[in-house]
């Protein structure tokens, strides 16, 4: 019993400060629409903040604690929705989705590039010199204590704020009726601007209050995140009270479960003592299962923003066929190290593809695509190396029943929902599965080779060409599919799903069939990949830059699978070339370089406002004149070749070839429409110079890699030729596209500057209202 | 108060004009280039079926849905694609169809939300209580529980109390019982009397010709008449009911 | 007995009564009317047959058999068939495909449950591909059949909708105002098509405000008033009735 007191003693100052960061989600999602998968981050950040200012620079805890809560979280989240919420309008729930889980990974970067890992930073608890008080027998710490009167506090204040002031009661006129609020002249814009401010500040308070009883670590802060989820998913995303009634659920459940089980517990050999941190993602998953159906509604036609052509068959046949051809002459250019970088690609190419039916074809998102891929190579991994080529079917098999049965409590919702569901999948078997002695020993496992008999893939090249070919494959089938029946279904499933329930189609079963392929690609790429899989790989947070990858590259189609996934595989290729180097401003600040791959993913996705079609469609837009121009298009891949040929014979130096390569793909248009006489001559002797310059650099480029030239140089060097290349594409991109985007007047442009009132009108109609030149305006 | 119909308004600016303004939702044209003055210091009455975009003409002109094409004039002003909020903002008020008002707040505070054009909330307050004085007695209770007359005059204060210019008002009647109804136009009626201009859409056409001074038919997407309330009227049964 | 009907049906939003008890017969082999003004709650009516909405009291009989239990896609493959008022058509596809897919995803299921004969074929029954260029060509939309239907106008559009309800084969057809945004001559063939459709044997009931057209092609009509039945009988008997112009023009 005295346990048990003890137990929900510590428990309701943790479901205190749960309550608080749910609080802030809830808001921020019911006025903005957004659900903010980097609440948590924001939090964290707040914390390192909190930190630096108080601990770091030594100024007081009161005026830190101002400053964080009440200037730079408001700040902060307030920021973040002009640049990059506000560009969402009319964007699907896929972009929505991929934006904000970007910016967590941003974020999460971005600390860990700040107050790099490894320093011991604590954060002490607030009068932690006090005694604790003594409750029913257990010595509470004053910090404790605090906790919930802040939670208590931040009730009543938010209440107060809702009920008492204008922007309060703006905030919930925009939950019931945002258009009325506009005809009353309110703007929805910063009531949205401002419930994140809000949500931030909510999100800083809490992660300053956890902070000292967890480590300050960026993942551990960050991932508080799941419990807010959960508690918010509890109050269907909603309702504050039933929200903090899921946080007590959760601060308590935790509490016990923790309390309760041993670190030796077990199940047979199953581990019982990851329950505890499995428990909100347990909670999340069943709040969303109890959640009420969502109600088939017509929307009516909505204008989408994303669109993607289907290819043929044979285009996927010819696509696939040079997809090896290119990677295999690609991989003999490259020292072994490099070449793992390769496998990397192929194997982020090949989950990123899993999500192309699932995403791309059916509009569905997940977040667990890295989860399945580990499902798949630890299947492979236990049917044994023996067993091959069998254990790749067993584990696509299993993975593909898993994915299917996992999803089935989900899919009766839409969007939001079943992110969120797979994001709970996904922290869930990490917690309980992949960190289990018996399913990863040492944090690790195997994939073995696949191979028939004796016959293994052992060696890296090997490796390569089996992903590059199951890709390949794996493409071909999928555009099969997609340009017939089930294709079909699906782009109609996408299109209007009530039009397919009223036609007889069951959107269940058709949701659960796709989910199931998609679980399957993904086991598939686990069970081919060769790896040995660790578990850090398979963190929960590990499936977020797969899924923006995607669909930065293009999910809608094959091609932008293949852009995406390889782009994220081939990111650490910066920590090898610039191992040593820095940017700084003197030595006021410096970042190694090496850690900018960790904000990367984060910037990619949360340029998806602007394009949500991904780069895919809009390259292969761009290099529509080179289709039409045969010369070119013969003439480009006869270039590569011998560009290829003389680097693989040493003539040219790697590097040379690669700037090459850029500088080609850079040009390569304009070149065609040059070629095709369509531009005049000033301009084709721009494009000219663009070239020579190109090629000059091209060369150039290998003395800046020599080993005795300085980090600078050579950085510089790299820079200073991405940025050549990047302005030729740049400048090409805009001699060949008409310019568009049109911003709605403001009414001060067109000369209204004052309300226009009643008296107005009247002295209009007397004929003295507005003089001639007024009238002229526009 | 009433300028004849047949007299000439050429030299006079309308406050509010449409120019052939077409408006489709996604694919579905809902509009075909749509005519449509609203004088100063007039009633005008747009009449019209079931879908024959009525209720979309008014989203366009006060600025919540954009135009595919034409203008949308106040004062002479082309303030095409002015967003809605910046439209309230500067006299041109909306009372949507349905109930204009956020049904989980209380009185007060819709009418807090209503300071948004710059009045004073104790003004405001004084004018909404002063017109409907029921809605005094019901200042703390929440909006969304009032019978449909009184939330409609809440709706109809808070347009009034912002001293508008312009008044759009979309089908008043909506689910209102026909004594309510008399009673809410019974106001439009007064409200024109201070010199606002009014643009009145409504689907029951009988209840609005009495305080109309021009009329106008809509059918699928296009005026189809203008003209004073009489003259419209006769044409009525057959747009409605084509007999 | 009719083919479909609804008993007592209701459905509350909240405090709000949208539909109150409606009774409907809607008889096979003519075209019944449901008018009423905006917000009487037509809409609200077909989705309550087809089952996008559950009601919240009363029943709907399809064949002599209660279906008030079943999710919508049960009550397709029973033979409801429905087009929408806002379209809900797959924009990015084209007009074959989008009858294809409605073709298909029947197939799919007639595996398992009685399907009526090809309305539109005289006794033979075609292979897939013909049934739908049948179907494309009889709604007049041979010469867009390979345009996204995405870039079409609203009419043709509407057309596509009941194209694709009718590869399904429904015993039933709900039309939910299939002739706005449609010119005079095609609201005149949409009639025709209508009637050919209710002689072979289909129910249709139809929403529609284009009264004229209404008063043309149904049998028997309907005014729905603040979620209620307010008047049912012949064009004629409509027209006539006091309470429907009251409805309909408001006041005295």
């Amino acid at each position: 019993m005295d346990q048990f007191l003890q137990l929900t003693i510590t428990g309701i100052p943790l479901a205190a400060v749960y309550a608080i960061s749910a609080t802030g989600l809830v808001v921020t999602y019911t006025i903005s629409g957004i659900f903010n998968f980097a609440h948590g981050a924001i939090g964290m950040l707040a914390a390192f903040a909190y930190w630096q200012i108080h601990v770091g620079w030594g100024l007081p805890a009161l005026p830190s604690l101002i400053l964080v809560i009440f200037v730079i979280a408001p700040l902060f989240g307030a920021l973040v929705e002009r640049v990059l919420i506000r560009g969402l309008e009319g964007a699907s729930e896929v972009v929505n989705v991929v934006v904000t889980t970007s910016l967590m990974i941003g974020l999460l970067g971005l600390a860990n590039l700040v107050w790099p890992p490894g320093v011991n930073r604590n954060v002490v608890q607030f009068f932690s010199d006090v005694k604790g008080v003594n409750i029913l027998g257990v010595t509470v710490a004053i910090h404790r204590l605090i906790m919930v009167a802040v939670a208590v506090l931040v009730v009543g204040l938010l209440w107060l704020l809702l009920n008492r002031t204008r922007i309060g009661v703006t905030m919930r006129a925009v939950v019931d009726d945002r258009s009325l609020l506009q005809l009353n002249g309110g703007r929805p814009a910063r009531v949205s601007m401002f419930s994140w401010a809000l949500g931030s500040s909510l999100a800083a308070l809490a992660g300053i209050l956890i902070a000292p009883t967890l480590n300050l670590q960026p993942i551990t802060l960050t991932l508080m995140v799941v419990t807010a989820y959960a508690a918010a998913a509890v109050g269907r995303l909603r309702s504050l009270p039933l929200t903090f009634l899921g946080a007590l659920i959760l601060g308590l459940g935790e509490s016990y479960l923790k309390g309760y089980i041993d670190t030796s517990d077990k199940l047979g050999s199953f581990q019982l003592d990851k329950l505890g941190s499995a428990f909100s993602p347990i909670v999340l998953l069943i709040a969303i299962i109890f959640l009420p159906q969502a109600r088939l509604r017509s929307v009516g036609q909505q204008r989408q923003r994303e669109h993607w052509k289907v290819p043929s068959v044979e285009s996927a046949v010819l696509g696939a066929v040079s997809l090896v051809v290119v990677v295999v002459a690609v991989a003999l250019l490259l020292a072994p190290t490099y070449q793992l970088l390769l496998v990397d690609a192929l194997f982020f190419a090949l989950v990123a593809l899993s999500l192309v039916p699932l995403t791309g074809y059916a509009g569905q998102i997940s977040l667990a695509q890295v989860t399945f891929a580990g499902v798949g190579g630890i299947v492979a991994s236990m049917v044994g190396a023996q067993l091959q080529p069998l254990g790749v079917v067993v584990a696509v098999a299993v993975t593909g029943l898993f994915g299917g049965l996992a999803a089935l409590p989900a899919l009766r919702l839409q969007g939001i929902y079943l992110a969120l569901a797979t994001a709970a999948l996904a922290m869930l078997m990490y917690e309980l599965v992949f960190l289990q002695d018996s399913v990863m020993p040492a944090n690790n496992r195997q994939v073995p080779p696949v191979g028939v008999g004796d016959m293994k893939v052992s060696s890296t090249l090997g490796q390569i060409v089996l992903l590059a070919v199951a890709f390949g494959l794996c493409s071909i089938g999928l555009v099969f599919l997609r340009r017939g029946r089930w294709g079909r279904r699906l782009a109609a499933m996408k299109d209007s799903p009530v039009a397919c329930a009223t036609l007889g189609l069951s959107l269940t079963s058709t949701k659960v069939a796709t989910f199931a392929v998609s679980a399957g690609i993904a086991g598939l790429a686990g069970a081919v990949s060769g790896k040995t899989l660790t578990t850090d790989q398979l963190r929960f947070e590990a499936n977020f830059p797969v899924t923006t990858f995607a669909v930065v590259g293009g999910v809608g189609v094959v091609s932008g699978a293949l852009i995406g996934g390889s782009m994220l595989g081939v990111l650490p290729v910066m920590n090898k070339v610039f191992a040593t180097n820095a940017v700084g401003l003197f030595k006021f600040f410096e970042i190694p370089v090496s850690k900018l791959n960790a904000v990367l993913p984060g910037l990619m996705g949360v340029s998806l406002g602007r394009n949500p079609t991904g780069l895919s469609p809009m390259l292969s837009q761009r290099f529509e004149p080179v289709r039409r121009s045969p010369v070119a298009a013969i003439g480009f891949p006869v270039a590569v070749a011998v560009a290829w040929f003389l680097a693989y014979r040493d003539v040219i130096d790697g590097w040379t070839f690669l700037a090459l390569l850029a500088l080609v793909l850079a040009v390569l248009p304009a070149m065609a429409v040059v070629l095709a006489g369509e531009l005049g001559l000033q301009r084709s002797l721009v494009i000219g110079g663009i070239v020579v310059a190109g090629l000059a650099g091209a060369f150039a480029l290998p003395w800046a890699t020599l080993s005795d030239t300085s980090n600078a140089v050579r950085f510089c060097a790299f820079v200073g030729y991405g940025v050549l290349v990047g302005v030729a594409a740049g400048g090409v991109a805009g001699l060949l596209q008409a310019p568009e985007d049109e911003r709605p007047p403001s009414p001060d442009m067109l000369g209204i500057t004052s309300p226009l009132n009643r008296s107005d009108a009247l002295e209009a109609e007397r004929g003295l209202g507005f003089s001639e030149e007024e009238l002229l305006v526009r | 108060m009433n300028p004849s119909i047949d007299a000439p308004v050429v030299e006079e600016i309308p406050l509010l004009s449409l120019r052939g303004v077409r408006a489709a939702y996604g694919n579905i044209d809902v509009l075909h280039g749509v005519d449509l003055d609203v004088p100063k210091g007039t009633v005008v009455a747009l009449l019209g079926p079931n879908g024959a975009g009525k209720s979309t003409t008014l989203k366009v002109a006060c600025g919540l849905m954009a135009a595919k094409a034409g203008k949308v004039l106040v004062a002479g002003r082309d303030v095409t694609g002015v967003r809605a909020e910046e439209l309230a903002r500067r006299g041109l008020v909306t009372i949507p169809e349905g109930k204009g008002v956020f049904p989980n707040l209380t009185v007060r505070e819709n009418l807090i939300v209503a300071t948004y054009g710059g009045q004073k909330l104790a003004d405001i307050e004084e004018v909404a209580y002063g017109r409907f004085p029921r809605l005094k007695e019901r200042r703390q209770q929440v909006a969304g529980t009032m019978s449909g007359g009184e939330q409609q005059m809440l709706a109809m204060a808070r347009g009034l109390a912002s001293n508008p210019a312009i008044l759009l008002l979309d089908e008043l009647s909506m689910g209102l019982a026909p004594l309510v109804v008399e009673e809410l136009y019974g106001v439009v009626a007064q409200i024109a009397q201070s010199g606002i201009s009014i643009l009145v859409i409504e689907q029951f056409a009988r209840t609005v010709l009495g305080v109309a001074d021009i009329a106008a038919i809509m059918l699928n997407g296009r005026v189809r008449a203008i003209g004073s309330p009489d003259e419209i009227e006769e044409e009525l049964s057959s747009a409605y009911l084509g007999g | 007995m009719a083919l479909l009907e609804t008993r007592g049906l209701s459905v509350r939003f909240g405090g709000h009564l949208a539909v109150s008890s409606v009774d409907l017969d809607v008889e096979s082999g003519v075209v019944t009317g449901l008018i009423g003004p905006n917000g009487a709650g037509k809409t609200t009516t077909f989705n309550l047959i087809c089952g996008v909405l559950g009601a919240t009291g009363g029943r709907v009989i399809f064949d002599g058999r209660p279906i008030g239990s079943l999710s919508t896609h049960y009550r397709a493959r029973l033979g409801i068939g429905r087009t929408f008022q806002r379209l809900e058509v797959f924009g990015s596809m084209t007009v074959r495909e989008n009858v294809l897919v409605g073709a298909e995803i029947r197939q799919a299921w007639a595996r398992f449950s009685h399907v009526s004969p090809q309305l539109l074929a005289d006794g033979e029954e075609l292979p897939l591909g013909e049934e739908v260029e049948l179907l494309v060509e009889r709604l007049g939309l041979a010469a867009v059949a390979d345009v996204r239907v995405g870039e079409l106008p609203t009419g043709q559009a509407r057309l596509v909708e009941i194209a694709r309800a009718l590869a399904i084969r429904p015993r039933v057809l709900l039309l939910d105002e299939p002739a706005s945004g449609l010119d005079d001559t095609e609201t005149g063939h949409l009639g025709e098509l209508m009637q050919q459709l209710a002689a072979s044997g289909l129910a249709i009931l139809l929403v529609e405000h284009d009264v004229p057209l209404v008063m043309k092609v149904c049998a028997q009509v309907n005014v729905l008033d603040f979620g209620q039945v307010i008047a049912r009988g012949t064009p004629s008997e409509i027209q006539a009735n006091e309470v429907v112009q009251a409805a309909y023009l408001g006041g005295s």
